[in-house]
């Protein structure tokens, strides 16, 4: 190893400074004159502002496609780094170019000691443990054990698209202490927040729950599936208590989705302060919001309701789908009401969010899945590529956001901006899910655009939407909502766009468009037990 | 028809191949980050305007580069005195000697993810507040509760970190998982 004195610290500290933009003119100095003095400083110097630009245009759309990260072999490549950073190679410079600032070389612990170290083994191994959705497909609405919906979008910086998946009880899960009689396990969570002592502290995907533990779900969703196969959705605020029986619930207070769509998952109870509900293959919702009654609503199949209370408790009363019965304190008997699906609509829909323009890439970047086909209804010899734009912060649009939707742009050649109120088709290539297919499913669009968004096409098929309001148009949302024409697979979807001034005068400035889009649709069934 | 799919596929797929490299350039050649993308916004339009004058036999990356140094040259006249703290001709030096810009930033790319998920949680969650949710590192101190020093110190170590992971990794690829 060299002894050629080390400008490390400096050299970092400068070009942070640079990145930063936050020099004074005595560093731009001293920076400019170690630049100049050698070859491997302005080496380090490209290779600095290169991990600058790779971190400002990275998302977490990729940390997130990387959760194949294998813990074991992380904890060996960090072991690894620690022997390397005894041995790790700073950048020298030759000893005759300026006066030396002498750096101790630091030891390996202090280089990365021990306690960083299993931060860093600890933080892996959660993140193998924990199957989180990747960002871009959010579930309000959770998946039942064994269904995958996958979302494709074409494109070469796509990435792999990961498959919805939800862990069985043979995937690794934090494990309580009385494991040998945990009765569930909680598979999904869409912002779930939980209180209830030791037991919801740190509460994720693919623990064990234990029976006789009360646990309130302060935000968000969260599926819970017994060990029977049951299916329990829940939706902030919601307390339950899972009960001796592998097969059974008790819910406090909130509301509840219950699903057994499985042999094994028969018999499903859920017990209230007023109500006992046996499951005899169906989905219901359960809602004891008000502090003195409870309901039940029957969605599809069969239940047995009875007031726990109540002499009949033998005979219990069977409902089918469309029924609805309400259970009062004090009161054993049980009251028909109205049906209302409504009220768990949450629980039973499931909302895939899609990526939108420009997702996921940076300023100034091609957005691969977006073209501009036709001007004037005359089909472009060659479609136009659109780039990510509109500058942050800029007073007229809406600031972007990588991980949703941002602006693209195109700007029209001369040639093109001929007439007043010329339209500029943008188009796209959609994949659904067989989600699409399912009665209810719909797109729920959010848009925006420079300036005037004329119609929608799904497949050929003509859309009308709601005018925008002129004074609008890049700063806020207009929202839509579209259930015709849907269908799975590859869907070419395409919005024609006009560009004026508000005197209705040609522009020659950018088209641009915004869209962010979902799609809502029932729960599927799962394929298969589990 | 097929012939101009064509064009537009190619130029797609070439722009998205040197993205890394040219943002690159045009991020070390620019004091302002919040220009960068900017510049490279207009040089990939510039150069779609201009792709029917691109020789294939010339590298691509080369051919963009050379517009967005032009774009470049243009912004700086535009800013006048302050384009950049380091004077014309040092900047010219480290441009002069970029050949090695595409083996840095693929290097890069190919390590970051692991890399950064070497670091400690903490500074993980710092870089993704300062690069994901925050523009400049004052509104990361302020998203974290900690003050603007203590981010730029941070970032430091992270960086001195993450270049000394990158070039161990190009060293020892074997041990990349």
């Amino acid at each position: 190893m060299s002894q050629a004195p080390q400008l490390t610290a400096e050299l970092h500290k400068l070009c942070g400074k640079l990145r930063d933009g936050d020099m004074t003119e005595a560093e731009s100095q001293r920076l400019g004159e170690i630049l100049q003095a050698s070859g491997e400083v302005r080496r380090f110097y490209r290779t600095f502002m290169a991990l600058a630009s790779a971190l400002e245009t990275r998302t977490s759309l990729q940390a997130s496609v990387d959760q194949e990260a294998d813990s074991d072999k992380n904890i060996e490549v960090l072991f690894d780094l620690l022997h390397m950073e005894q041995e790790a190679e700073v950048f020298e410079l030759p000893a005759e170019s300026f006066v030396p600032k002498a750096q101790p070389r630091r030891s390996r612990e202090q280089t990365l000691g021990w306690h960083e170290f299993a931060d860093a083994s600890g933080y892996l191994l959660k993140q193998a443990a924990r199957s989180t959705p990747a960002k871009w497909l959010a579930a309000a609405a959770v998946i039942a054990m064994g269904i995958f919906l996958a979302v494709q979008f074409i494109g070469p910086s796509a990435p792999t698209p990961n498959p919805i998946t939800h862990n069985t009880t043979t995937e690794p899960g934090r494990v309580g202490p009385e494991a040998t009689t945990a009765v569930a396990t909680l598979t999904a969570t869409h912002d779930a927040q939980w209180t209830g002592g030791p037991a919801a502290a740190g509460l994720g995907i693919g623990d064990k729950l234990h029976p006789n533990t009360r646990l309130t779900l302060t935000a968000g969703i969260a599926e819970i599936t017994t060990h029977r196969g049951a299916v329990a959705i829940l939706e902030a605020p919601a307390t339950i208590e899972l009960l001796d029986n592998s097969n059974a619930i008790r819910l406090h207070a909130g509301k509840l989705v219950g699903i057994c769509e499985t042999d094994s998952s028969k018999g499903f109870v859920v017990r209230t302060p007023h109500l006992d509900v046996t499951d005899l293959g169906t989905r219901f919702g359960v809602d004891v919001s008000q502090a003195e009654s409870s309901e039940i609503h029957v969605f599809e199949g069969e239940v047995q309701a009875a007031h726990p209370e109540a002499a009949d408790h033998a005979t219990p009363l069977k409902l089918n789908a469309g029924q609805s019965v309400q259970a009062n304190e004090g009161d054993t008997a049980l009251v028909p009401i109205d049906h209302d699906v409504q009220r768990f609509a949450s629980l039973l829909t499931e909302t895939l969010r899609l990526p939108g323009t420009g997702h996921g890439l940076a300023s100034g970047q091609v957005d691969p899945n977006w073209q501009v086909v036709a001007v004037d209804g005359r089909t472009l010899a060659t479609p136009q590529p659109l780039v990510v734009g509109g500058r942050m912060g800029h007073v007229r649009h809406h600031k972007n956001d990588p991980n949703t939707s941002q602006w693209l742009l195109w700007t029209p050649p001369a040639a093109e901006q001929q007439q007043a109120e010329t339209v500029y088709r943008l188009q796209t290539t959609l994949e659904l899910s067989d989600a699409a297919a399912l009665p209810g499913a719909r797109l729920v669009l959010s848009y925006m655009a420079d300036n005037d968004l004329r119609a929608m096409y799904i497949n050929g098929q003509q859309i009308v939407l709601p005018k925008m309001d002129t004074t609008d148009y890049f700063t806020k949302f207009f929202k839509a909502s579209i259930d015709q024409h849907l269908k799975p697979g590859k869907n070419t979807v395409g919005f024609d766009l006009a560009n004026l001034k508000l005197d209705k005068t040609p522009t020659a400035g950018s088209v641009g468009l915004r869209i962010a889009w979902e799609l809502e649709a029932p729960r599927l069934k799962p394929t298969q037990d589990p | 028809m097929a012939e101009h799919q064509d064009q537009t596929s190619s130029f797609v797929s070439r722009i998205v191949a040197v993205q890394p490299r040219l943002r690159a350039y045009i991020r070390m050649m620019i004091f302002n980050p919040s220009d960068v993308g900017d510049i490279l916004q207009e040089a990939v339009a510039a150069g779609w305007e201009h792709y029917a004058d691109y020789d294939p036999a010339r590298p691509f990356d080369a051919w963009m580069i050379g517009i967005a140094r032009n774009r470049i040259y243009e912004y700086q006249r535009e800013q006048k005195k302050r384009a950049h703290p380091l004077k014309q001709e040092v900047l010219e030096l480290i441009e002069s000697e970029a050949d090695d810009l595409e083996e840095t930033t693929s290097q890069i790319e190919d390590a970051l993810e692991s890399c950064l998920g070497k670091l400690s949680a903490e500074d993980y969650h710092l870089v993704q507040t300062r690069y994901e949710r925050a523009e400049t590192n004052r509104q990361t101190s302020k998203l974290l509760g900690i003050s603007e020093p203590t981010v730029s110190r941070a970032l430091s170590r992270i960086y001195a970190r993450l270049l000394i992971c990158i070039k161990q990794q190009q060293r020892s690829p074997e041990v990349q998982p």
